[in-house]
């Protein structure tokens, strides 16, 4: 079932495992085939995953797996909508997949069409959350999983990927490898992976290059739970924490099949948020340029963030001009507004869903976001997934007590005098000041 | 003239344009510049995927290394030739 598409020339393919259009080298996207209003229904009459969209998923209905990824809860904001002034926010917490972040989406339909193509085994090259999240579901599936990894990738990385068993390589660095500032920005691991499809007899496709077609369509389903969640309607703004491009993308391409399906009657507007260590497409968009300038070793705390050169940026950029906004964001108020909602909504998400708040409110303030939209964040992920990320949160000063309970007396009595303090800000104008809890 | 053995590999879709993954190339071409306009000369097919409308300017979903290094990070189509240098040219990817 279903068919191929090149983003760019529009030439056809059947389904294969096809990285790029051998016409022009352009990206290939899968279609969807004629979907109308009436599918309504049949979606909500199915169980609460993401794969309750099957007729808009890549994937035969006999699938193999499923860790019931997705229908993760779109929360609305008790307080970070009085800090940007938004009364309708909502935050889409991407920490509740199995593997605690979005890429379980992409993963899982990769690995399942991996097994539709007769492969019994996986690759990636990923320190983050794309190796959790293969590794779990080829265990799942009871496919073989290779996980390349940077030479130096610390044992806290590679021990759950072995709980998972699967199979990890660390890759050192030879002369001539590429300097890769796409794939992870490792050297070893990006060239490794670029010559394993060269060797179609390996049989070992890596799930975002090989399969990177059918990988894309995970992001779509983003789109369609935020949708359906808020009663098939479009947002009027979607917010993004960018690194490649391609969530932007393909989010703009999930609501787009959603209105073209007659399903939701408006298209949102994107905004992108990127760290200002690693900020191609913002740079791209406010220069105006077609294509991002790529960087040459991009610095930002967000390891899912961290790509200089974002393959789908281009594409990105054509997302936000039917509407919407980038911005640059210090990792820093990214750290800060993590804790944020943390304390005040309850999720701890990981650093690029602050820095995507941060943006939120740096986008209030310049205008691009009115307060009367109803407006989305995505957060990609669970903070607690990597919680060695937060060593540099004051918050980890943490006092030490006896077992006296005199100690612990002490202990609240000064706490007590101590919490007198500003109240966290409450208008969009006020934002500029980083949240008062961390100021103390 | 000065002429350079120059190494150039093929990743992925572009080897089977080539028919081969790796040449070694006797050259004058002072640049990568004018070394992209080489090779495309050799093969016809080449040419009119790795170059984009434009002459002499790549496909933008093609990257060149030269000795591993994105040409775009250092002088583009200027960066300059040595003998024995690497060459690579592959279609862009992304990754996590």
């Amino acid at each position: 079932m279903g068919i191929l598409k090149c983003r760019d020339c529009g030439t056809l393919y059947p389904e294969a495992m096809i990285t790029s259009c051998s016409e022009c080298y352009g990206p290939v996207d899968t279609c969807i085939e004629d979907i109308d209003r009436s599918i309504k229904s049949k979606i909500e009459s199915r169980y609460p995953s993401m794969w309750r969209y099957l007729e808009f998923l890549p994937v035969n209905d006999k699938r193999a797996m499923d860790l019931n990824d997705g229908w993760t809860p779109l929360l609305r904001s008790n307080t970070l909508g009085e800090v940007t002034g938004i009364k309708n926010l909502h935050l889409k917490f991407e920490g509740t997949n199995p593997t605690q972040s979005y890429e379980d989406r992409s993963v899982s339909i990769s690995i399942n069409k991996a097994i539709e193509f007769n492969s019994t085994a996986i690759g990636c090259a990923s320190t983050h959350y794309i190796a959790d999240s293969v590794a779990a579901h080829a265990a799942r599936t009871g496919l073989k999983s290779y996980i390349f990894v940077p030479d130096n990738t610390h044992p806290e990385i590679i021990s759950p990927l072995l709980s998972y068993g699967a199979q990890v390589l660390k890759v050192y660095k030879q002369e001539g490898d590429i300097d890769c500032q796409c794939h992870g920005n490792d050297p070893a691991t990006c060239t490794l992976v670029t010559r394993i499809a060269e060797i179609p007899e390996l049989s070992l496709p890596i799930v975002d290059l090989d399969l990177r077609s059918y990988f894309n369509s995970g992001y779509k389903t983003l789109s369609y739970e935020i949708a359906e969640q808020l009663g098939w309607i479009s947002p009027d703004n979607i917010v993004i924490p960018e690194g490649s491009g391609s969530l932007t993308y393909n989010m703009y391409l999930g609501f787009k099949e959603l209105y073209e399906s007659g399903l939701i009657e408006d298209l949102p507007e994107f905004f992108i948020v990127q760290s200002s260590g690693c900020a191609p497409i913002v740079d791209a968009l406010i220069h105006k340029k077609e294509i991002p300038t790529p960087l040459r070793n991009p610095v930002t705390l967000c390891e899912n963030l961290r790509v200089g050169d974002p393959a789908d940026g281009l594409y990105a950029l054509r997302a936000i001009k039917y509407g919407g906004y980038g911005i640059a964001v210090e990792d820093k108020e990214g750290i800060e507004y993590a804790e944020l909602i943390a304390k005040k909504e309850g999720i701890l998400p990981d650093y690029s869903g602050g820095l995507a708040v941060a943006g939120l409110v740096r986008l209030c303030e310049a205008g691009k976001i009115s307060p009367a939209d109803s407006t989305v964040v995505v957060l990609p992920a669970s903070g607690i997934k990597k919680r060695d990320n937060y060593q540099l949160s004051p918050a980890l000063q943490v006092p030490r007590i006896s077992s006296n309970i005199a100690d612990l007396q002490s202990y609240l009595e000064t706490e007590k005098k101590n919490m007198v303090r500003t109240a966290i800000f409450k208008k969009a104008g006020e934002a500029a000041e980083p949240p008062a809890l961390l100021r103390i | 003239m000065k002429i350079r053995e120059i190494y150039v590999r093929f990743f992925g879709i572009i080897s089977s344009e080539t028919g081969h993954k790796e040449i070694k190339i006797s050259t004058d071409a002072k640049n990568i510049g004018e070394l992209i306009v080489e090779v495309c000369n050799k093969y016809d097919n080449l040419k009119k995927r790795l170059l984009s409308s434009e002459d002499s300017v790549l496909n933008r979903h093609v990257r060149c290394y030269v000795n591993g290094m994105d040409i775009r990070l250092i002088r583009e189509y200027k960066t300059r030739l040595m003998d024995g240098d690497k060459i690579l040219f592959l279609v862009s990817f992304q990754g996590g």
